[in-house]
Formats: C-alpha cells, sequence, structure tokens
C-alpha cells in the first residue's frame, strides 16, 4: 500500500517536473518572438524604457507604417519570396534526381561514397570563401543585382543539403515497388515519377520547407550579391535600418516579426507531412 | 485548391526571379538612414517630376564606403552618384574616383555653387580642400553640437552654456557625484573606431593640438597639447557611466533621451529624437550649444554628407542635373523637414523653420558650422581613423594608459601615412 502511494507520489513529482521543463523551454523560445512581437508595437520611449514594459503600454502602428510605407519593405518580401520558392524549387528538382541517383544506381567500388561525400563536402566551407569568386562569375555574366544570381548562388549551397536528405528517403523505400512497375513495362522514369516520388512525398515536404527557411533568411550571399530595392531580400533590408546615428529598434521589429510570419504559415499548412518526413528519413531498417 | 496555389505560386516565382527589370537613367548610393532616407524620398520627387528613373542603393555607414570604393577601383560605373561622408572625399578624389564637377558648373554658366551655402560646406567639397576644384556639392550640413540639460547644469553651478571643458567638468562632476550610480553628468562614445575618435577630436582641437602639422609631413599627437586633451579626456570619462568604452551613438542618444545622461557631443540628427515625445523622456529640456573651449576656441568636428559623381558613371550630365536640382534651396528646406541638417544660410535663417521646436538649433548649428573643423584631410583617414580609434578605446577601457595610447596611435598613424619619423 504504502510502495503504491510512494509510486504514485513519485510520479507526480516527476509529472510536475517535466511541465516544469515544458514551461521554462515554452517561455525560451516563445518570449523572443513575443517581446519581438510587442516592440513593434510600442513607442521608442516604451522600447527603451528602464525598468521594461512588459504589457502596459500605448499600442502603435508607426513602425509598420514607416517600414512597409517609408521603406520599401513590402519590395524586400515579395523579393525574398520570389528567391526562395524560385530557390526551392530548382535544388528540389536537381536534388531529388541526384537523391534517387545516389539512392538506386549501381556504382563500381567506392564511387557511391565517394560521388555523395563531394556532394556533401561543398558544405563543408563557409560560404563566405566563395563570395569573391560569385561576385566576380556573377559581374562577368552581367548578372549582379539579380534576383537570378542570388536563385542561382542559394540553389549551389541547398542542392547538397537536398540531395543528401532525398537520397536518404529513397534508401528507406523498398526498391520492390519500383522495380514490379518496371516488370509490368513502366520506364526508370516512369518508376521514379509514378512510384517512388509519391511515396517520397513528405520526405519532399520536409526538405523544401527546411530549403526555404534557409533561402528564406540567408544574408551573407545576399549582402553581396544584392544592391538595389530590385533584388534585395528581407533580411538585408532589414539591416539596412542599423544606421550611423541609430538603429531603428521598431521598424526592425515590425519588419522582422512580419518576416517570421510566412515561413511559420507554411509549416503549420505542412507541419503533417514535416513529422512523418523528419520521422521517414530518420528510421533505418 | 492549395495544390494549384503553390503550384502557380511556384511557377510565377521561378519566371519573376529570371526576369530582369529596365536599368535606371541614374543609380546613386547613399547610407542607411536620415540622410540616405532623405535623398531616397527626394530621387522619388525627381522621378515624378522628370520622368527620370532613379534608383537608390542604401547601404549601412561602412559598407557606402567599401561599394563606391570596389565601384571606383573596378571602374564598373555601378553608381553614378555617391553620398560621401566628408572625410572620405580625399579619398575618392586623390585616387580619381570623382568626377571634377567644374565644368558642368561652366556649363550651366557658373563659377561653382551659389553664394548661399555656407562657406565651411563649401571647402569640404573641394580637393585639396577649400582651394581645389569642386569634386562634390554639400547635402547634408552635419556638425556636432554640445548636449546638455540646461536646469541640471544651472543646478550643478554652470548657468548657460558651458563656456569651457572644464565648465562641463564642473557641472558633469556634481551631478555623476549626486547621481547615485544612475545619473551621470556626461557621456561619449567610447567604442573602437569612428565613435570613440569622433568624440576625442574636438578635445583634440580645443587644446591646440592635431593629428597632423600643416602640410601632413609629421604626426603630432606627442605634443603637450595633446597630452592636455587626452588628460580632459580621460577626466571626463571618469564621470560617465559604466561600460562607456563600447558605447556607440545609440548607447549615448538613449542614456540622453531617458535622461540617464546630462551632456553630451553629438550630432543634430538626434535633436528631432530629443523633441520627440514619442522618443524622448526631455523633450524641451536639452540645449543645444557650440563645442566649449579648452586652452584654444573650441570646435566642432565637420561630418557633412555630400554628393560626388563616379567617374566611371554611366550618366553624368543626368547625374549633375539632378544633384544641382537635389541642392536647391526649395529642395535643401524640404530635405530640413526630413530631418537632414541644411547647407544653405537661407534655409538655416528660413522663419517658418527656426519657429518651430525642432529646428530650434538652427542658429547654434549654424554658428558650429561656421567653426567646425574637418576632420585631417588625408586619402588614407579610414585607416589613420581605424588605428587611433583602437588606441583611444584602450585608453578608455584602461587596458592602456592615456600617454601609452598616444605613443602607439602616433607610430601607427605614421606608419599608414608613410612618415619617417
Amino acid at each position: 500500500m504504502a510502495t503504491r502511494a510512494w509510486h504514485r507520489t513519485r510520479e507526480a513529482i516527476f509529472r510536475m517536473l517535466a511541465y516544469a521543463v515544458m514551461a521554462i523551454a515554452l517561455f525560451i523560445t516563445t518570449f523572443p518572438v513575443y517581446w519581438l512581437a510587442t516592440n513593434s508595437f510600442k513607442l521608442d520611449i516604451d522600447i527603451f524604457a528602464v525598468p521594461p514594459v512588459w504589457f502596459e503600454f500605448s499600442p502603435t502602428l508607426k513602425h509598420y507604417e514607416a517600414a512597409f510605407i517609408g521603406q520599401p519593405f513590402l519590395i524586400y518580401a515579395l523579393n525574398s519570396l520570389i528567391i526562395a520558392v524560385a530557390t526551392t524549387i530548382v535544388s528540389l528538382i536537381f536534388g531529388t534526381m541526384a537523391g534517387y541517383a545516389l539512392a538506386r544506381f549501381h556504382y563500381p567500388g567506392r564511387w557511391r561514397y565517394q560521388i555523395s561525400f563531394w556532394i556533401l563536402s561543398t558544405r563543408m566551407m563557409p560560404p563566405i570563401v566563395t563570395i569573391i569568386p560569385l561576385f566576380i562569375f556573377f559581374n562577368f555574366f552581367n548578372l549582379l543585382n539579380t534576383r537570378l544570381a542570388v536563385v542561382v548562388a542559394y540553389t549551389a549551397f541547398n542542392l547538397p543539403f537536398v540531395t543528401w536528405m532525398m537520397k536518404s528517403y529513397f534508401q528507406d523505400l523498398p526498391p520492390e515497388l519500383e522495380e514490379a512497375a518496371m516488370v509490368d513495362g513502366d520506364t526508370r522514369w516512369g518508376a521514379f515519377v509514378r512510384v517512388a516520388l509519391p511515396l517520397a512525398r513528405p520526405g519532399i515536404v520536409a526538405t523544401a520547407i527546411f530549403s526555404l527557411i534557409l533561402a528564406w533568411n540567408e544574408f551573407l550571399l545576399a549582402l553581396i550579391l544584392t544592391q538595389t530595392d530590385r533584388s534585395m531580400t528581407l533580411p538585408v533590408g532589414i539591416s539596412g535600418r542599423v544606421t550611423q546615428y541609430t538603429t531603428h529598434w521598431g521598424e526592425i521589429s515590425a519588419a522582422g516579426f512580419l518576416a517570421s510570419l510566412p515561413i511559420i504559415i507554411f509549416a503549420l499548412i505542412v507541419q503533417r507531412h514535416l513529422v512523418r518526413g523528419m520521422s521517414f528519413g530518420a528510421v533505418k531498417g | 485548391m492549395v495544390r494549384k496555389f503553390c503550384l502557380a505560386l511556384a511557377v510565377a516565382a521561378s519566371a519573376l526571379a529570371i526576369s530582369a527589370s529596365a536599368w535606371a537613367d541614374i543609380t546613386i548610393l547613399v547610407p542607411s538612414g536620415s540622410e540616405g532616407d532623405g535623398l531616397r524620398a527626394a530621387a522619388a520627387d525627381y522621378a515624378k517630376l522628370k520622368g527620370t528613373k532613379v534608383e537608390i542603393v542604401q547601404a549601412p555607414y561602412a559598407n557606402v564606403f567599401e561599394k563606391a570604393a570596389n565601384a571606383g577601383q573596378t571602374k564598373s560605373g555601378a553608381f553614378d552618384i555617391v553620398l560621401m561622408d566628408d572625410p572620405w572625399i580625399p579619398f575618392f578624389a586623390e585616387n580619381g574616383h570623382l568626377e571634377n564637377l567644374d565644368a558642368y558648373f561652366a556649363k550651366m554658366g557658373v563659377p561653382g555653387p551659389d553664394n548661399d551655402f555656407l562657406g565651411k560646406s563649401l571647402a569640404v567639397c573641394r580637393n585639396p580642400y577649400n582651394t581645389g576644384p569642386f569634386v562634390c556639392i554639400p547635402y547634408v550640413g552635419n556638425a556636432q553640437l554640445f548636449f546638455y540639460d540646461g536646469a541640471k547644469f544651472a543646478e550643478a553651478g554652470v548657468s548657460g552654456a558651458p563656456a569651457t571643458w572644464d565648465d562641463v567638468y564642473k557641472a558633469a562632476k556634481a551631478i555623476t557625484d549626486a547621481g547615485g550610480g544612475r545619473f551621470y553628468g556626461y557621456v561619449f562614445r567610447g567604442g573602437q573606431g569612428n565613435n570613440v575618435v569622433a568624440d576625442f577630436m574636438p578635445l583634440l582641437w580645443s587644446y591646440g593640438a592635431n593629428l597632423f602639422n600643416a602640410d601632413r609631413t609629421k604626426v603630432t599627437l606627442d605634443t603637450k597639447e595633446a597630452k592636455d586633451a587626452m588628460t580632459m579626456f580621460m577626466t571626463l570619462k571618469g564621470i560617465s557611466p559604466k561600460g562607456v568604452e563600447s558605447f556607440g551613438p545609440e548607447d549615448v542618444g538613449r542614456a540622453m533621451t531617458s535622461g540617464i545622461a546630462a551632456s553630451s557631443i553629438n550630432w543634430p540628427n538626434w535633436v528631432a529624437t530629443f523633441e520627440d515625445p514619442s522618443q524622448s523622456q526631455v523633450v524641451g529640456k536639452i540645449s543645444y550649444a557650440p563645442m566649449p573651449a579648452g586652452t584654444h576656441a573650441g570646435s566642432s568636428e565637420i561630418g557633412h554628407w555630400t554628393m560626388g559623381i563616379m567617374s566611371a558613371a554611366k550618366n553624368k550630365q543626368e547625374a549633375f542635373d539632378f544633384m544641382a536640382w537635389a541642392t536647391s534651396p526649395e529642395q535643401i528646406k524640404i530635405s530640413a523637414t526630413r530631418g537632414n541638417p541644411p547647407v544653405r544660410f537661407s534655409v538655416f535663417t528660413d522663419s517658418e523653420l527656426t519657429s518651430q521646436p525642432q529646428f530650434r538649433h538652427y542658429p547654434t548649428l549654424m554658428q558650429a558650422i561656421n567653426f567646425s573643423t574637418p576632420r585631417p584631410r588625408h586619402p588614407k583617414w579610414p585607416e589613420i581613423e581605424n588605428a587611433l580609434g583602437i588606441e583611444l578605446s584602450k585608453a578608455v577601457a584602461g587596458t592602456e594608459s592615456p600617454d601609452q595610447a598616444l605613443a602607439n596611435a602616433q607610430t601607427a598613424i605614421e606608419k599608414i601615412a608613410g612618415i619617417s619619423q
């Protein structure tokens, strides 16, 4: 009897501890979002108030007006959207085919490993070391300050990641399904398009969202390759509000808060696929 | 439905990504901040008025110099006009990156900019300083002012504008002593680079010192005058808030707007913030004065933003036409209402502006510009400023003695400037 009571008490303590840890984790992850959102609606005097103003402040939309009417943040957001979506599509088209080839085709000796490692190795160097060659390359083709240049550069950096993720997903699919299709007269391409791709859809969605997030948030390459409103992305535009004399925290908060919304919405839409996709690729037989 | 929408979005994004819009007639490189924002707004007005496509490239302060220098060295013609901080002018002019504007003025039938521009504003646009041909036209009339809380200074025994740095120290020390670690009499930018140098130079000049001798053949930080300036600088550091060694303009401005600090050297762009109730707790309390004197007359650092045409520009005449329009009296007045200090006498004395609280510092600012000093006109100024800033910052942080910092700065600047001892 006493043992059962002790078990019950211990279980309750563990549950309380678990809730406490979850509450702390929740606070750590949501507080910056709360602070960003509230700062975007505060007057400067409240943003810099000592002690900080947590709840009681006069809300204002002046920072949104300054960012999206006074500054071309809507154009930056459109550029970011175009670049991120285009990068994701191009990366997925080539990365999916490359991943399938690495997962399915026969290679002599250790060539599968060698090619896979070579593809991954391009992610091992910091992107900054490629900036001068990229700058010269795009300047030569008169593509500096265009969205196309940014898409090409981002695709180059996203492709290894997409290839490896998709390779992992295709390796987890039983090859017998595609073989059955080919026995019934389908080609390898047909088996890939009609059998493998639909089965790998959760993986494609998960890869797409990671690729989209990488392209949406990238700063360094965009800073160098873009110069004007016609190609500048949100992260570069936001950084421009740090000026010689002051930092426009209100505008930065407004633009930052709205910049995070598309990714959050996209993640909510595809979360069912995302969870399946993440667990799918991770399980090995 | 969602699938169709995603597909349409994807196709549209891909198509837009590879489409290229038409190039502009004029491309202008500007800094982030009120100067760049003001010129961006002016460019939009100009585009509507003249039908000229003007593209603005806006970058953080340090990146403007880098981008312009890259464009100049590679002769890429990426920018037609660059909005330059005045100490950059020798670098761009002496490396052949800027057009001589004399021929453009001659084409207009005038010898140069009209006499409504302040003399000091025009002087910085000539290279060599005040004597050479015009290589730019002034646009934003910045010069440092001494900002102080008049009531607190009066309470501390200094009525009216402090005439000398000793007066500043006397009042500021009393305020700091009474502040109990919560309020301070003085605050300054102690962060490395441009920050600490900008707040040190007015003290250096007010004690009769300078970085170089007149013909730039000797670095003069080893003089008694320079050491006296450094002594006062460190004395003021002693009554400033903790952490001042990392302070930038934002920290100084916010210390003032929140009422934590009672005085500082600052740029006039901050006046609008100080006078805005949504940003400041000291509205109407801050007074603006010329730079206090040391052993010599006080002098502000001039920090004008000027427009120059890049030598490799693709549309030089269109660029000049825009510059002439943007610096006309009417446009400089509009620029003033957008938060940029003017460069024209007629705008400084325009009663429509000076009757408003946010422009009440204009008489003082015009006086400050007229008695201002430019940073040493040296093509390697950015490197020199960086070297001096590192040593001054070490002195402020206490990792180096003030004398050692001056000696090290002397050696570093001699090396950069190629001056043998």
